[in-house]
């Protein structure tokens, strides 16, 4: 590695210190959301636990947009008043934007898709963990693995956008990886910092390593291959039904030899995208409204 | 004012020959004031009877549709509302803001080619789509349209129309504010009550003295149990003290539960009268909705 790309890789790392953190409430209040049984003190625990966020889901709630009469000050009013199910929809959209916003939006990668990607491999790791029977309490990091797991890109592109252009339109044409590019011209790839990133919010072990090892899932270690492989697998499909991203390359195949030793069949992974557009959509729909 | 009823049935249209009486079809109610445009309350199934009626209407030019909330069964019957496909008409759709779509959205999508063979873009009356809060709004010359929101799993909204001294209230898909911290720590318990507490007595000024109430009560008092809490709909005993409370002068029971029968509805509303009916406070006078049922005040 040369003098000029090491010092390119420092300097990414240290800005990841300077990231603010994913705080612990949007954690907690994904978790809720895919939780059929959440009670709505669940909700406004969660986003209690979080200052900021409660003054923007209440700013949202007393917005012109909902053109309440009198001042909606508690969440406890604002979750009788609007339902649990409008104060959820504005508090993970709240929690997930504020802390993710790609400030760019060049061709080949802008913030919607951005989005739409990650949410896409979010719904369906979430969806091969359930059809792999992981315990319920470890579905949920499935999920968010699934949506972290570019989160890397978020700190490349605010740093080097016009190289990471070239870069991702190189990529989605040729034969080469994203992260093989990245690691020559900037001594790291976005899953390397993106699982720094992971590290910093304390988000488990098993989580780091899938947004780490999501494109090498071989490289994961052996108790924690199965999440590294659904992401990795999850990344794919959603490249080649061509959600939130317009291109995919052949490297988005995904060969039997990969898929030997994963609980699941093609026909299996087949099944999960049926709905996964609709699911897509109706997710993007709402953080398209908090933003 | 005149108000017709055109569907009354909740949740999924039911003909047979068990619900002819009162009719199968979903919630549409008309109301007409002389020289105003007219008004139209929800599209369900019931709207393509009104659609028809309509055209042998020659004067009728200006039409506003206020939708309470999207559900289905308050929308699926306007893709079959005619007038939708005649250019004279100037047809103007209100309904609440939804956090994540906003009408034009939701409207157009049970439009399209999957589900219906005419998209809204090929509907030739001039349409406009309005997403409305807790406001008054004009329509016409005098009439004034007054919105609430009420409690239902979705953004939903209940609406006063008042014309020359006379009102009408339209109050579907409505359960009381209930304080659903119940079980939670004390301070939020105390809110949670507080703020149901508030909700409730709001909507008693909301409908204070109205001629007619017209309002969701699609369960008995025993059926509206744990297990249907939260649905969004009321017992029978809830919106007759709510409309007691308020002092309204006549309450209609509207959105029939699909699976009562005529007979069960006559039950239903003996009963209420057995259970309501008090000789020490002004009882109020209910009678139940019914497809083709005017009301001339």
């Amino acid at each position: 590695m040369s003098d000029i790309v090491q010092a390119e890789a420092k300097e990414l790392i240290d800005s990841i210190d300077q990231m603010a953190a994913l705080s612990p409430a949007a954690t907690k209040i994904i978790s809720i959301s895919s939780n059929l049984n959440a009670e709505p003190a669940d909700l406004v625990n969660a986003i209690n636990m979080d200052p900021l966020l409660m003054g923007k889901v209440l700013k949202l709630v007393n917005s012109a947009y909902f053109g309440l009469g009198k001042a909606i000050v508690s969440l406890q009013r604002a979750v009788i008043l609007l339902g649990f199910n409008t104060i959820k929809n504005i508090a993970l959209s709240a929690a997930m934007t504020s802390s993710i916003n790609v400030q760019s939006s060049f061709k080949s990668f802008n913030n919607e898709q951005f989005w739409e990607h990650s949410v896409a491999c979010s719904i369906l790791a979430k969806a091969m963990a359930k059809k792999m029977a992981i315990p319920a309490i470890e579905v949920e990091e499935y999920f968010v693995s699934g949506l972290m797991h570019d989160i890397g890109k978020v700190v490349l592109i605010s740093k080097h956008a016009v190289v990471c252009e070239e870069i991702y339109e190189q990529a989605s044409f040729g034969k080469t990886v994203a992260v093989e590019l990245e690691e020559e011209r900037f001594g790291i790839s976005h899953a390397t910092l993106g699982a720094r990133i992971a590290s910093k919010w304390r988000f488990p072990e098993t989580m780091c390593n899938a947004v780490e090892f999501h494109h090498t899932p071989e490289k994961a270690p052996d108790d924690r291959k199965k999440m590294a492989y659904s992401i990795h697998f999850a990344n794919k499909m959603a490249h080649n039904l061509k959600i939130g991203i317009e291109t995919s390359s052949d490297l988005d195949t995904i060969s039997d030899e990969a898929m030997e030793g994963f609980p699941l069949s093609p026909s299996d992974m087949d099944e999960l995208t049926e709905d996964l557009p609709k699911a897509v959509e109706e997710a993007k729909s709402f953080l398209r409204g908090s933003r | 004012m005149e108000i017709k009823f055109w569907g009354v049935r909740g949740s999924i249209p039911s003909p047979g020959p068990n619900t002819a009486q009162f009719g199968g079809n979903t919630p549409c109610v008309e109301v007409i004031n002389e020289g105003e445009p007219l008004i139209i309350l929800d599209a369900g199934t019931g709207i393509r009877k009104l659609g028809m009626d309509i055209l042998k209407r020659p004067d009728i030019k200006d039409i506003h549709l206020f939708f309470s909330h999207t559900h289905w069964d308050h929308i699926q019957g306007l893709p079959f509302f005619t007038p939708l496909l005649i250019p004279k008409y100037d047809i103007t759709l209100y309904g609440p803001v939804h956090y994540s779509k906003n009408l034009e959205q939701i409207l157009s999508q049970q439009m399209e080619y999957t589900y219906f063979p005419v998209r809204v873009e090929e509907l030739a009356a001039k349409i406009s789509f309005n997403d409305i809060i807790e406001q008054e709004i004009t329509i016409g010359e005098d009439v004034k349209v007054t919105t609430k929101f009420v409690n239902h799993p979705v953004v939903c909204l209940s609406y006063k129309i008042e014309k020359d001294g006379k009102s009408f209230v339209y109050m579907t898909d409505h359960e009381p504010y209930r304080n659903l911290f119940a079980d939670a720590d004390e301070l939020s318990c105390e809110e949670g009550r507080q703020v149901a507490k508030d909700q409730n007595e709001a909507l008693v000024e909301f409908v204070r003295g109205v001629d007619i109430f017209c309002v969701d009560a699609q369960y008995t008092a025993e059926e509206y149990d744990p297990s249907r809490i939260g649905w969004g709909h009321s017992s029978t005993i809830a919106s007759y003290d709510l409309a007691r409370e308020a002092g309204v002068k006549e309450m209609i029971i509207f959105h029939h539960d699909p699976d009562r029968s005529d007979s069960d509805l006559q039950k239903m509303l003996s009963n209420l009268h057995d259970i309501s009916w008090s000789p020490d406070q002004d009882n109020v006078p209910v009678r139940l909705a019914r497809e083709q049922f005017n009301i001339h005040l």
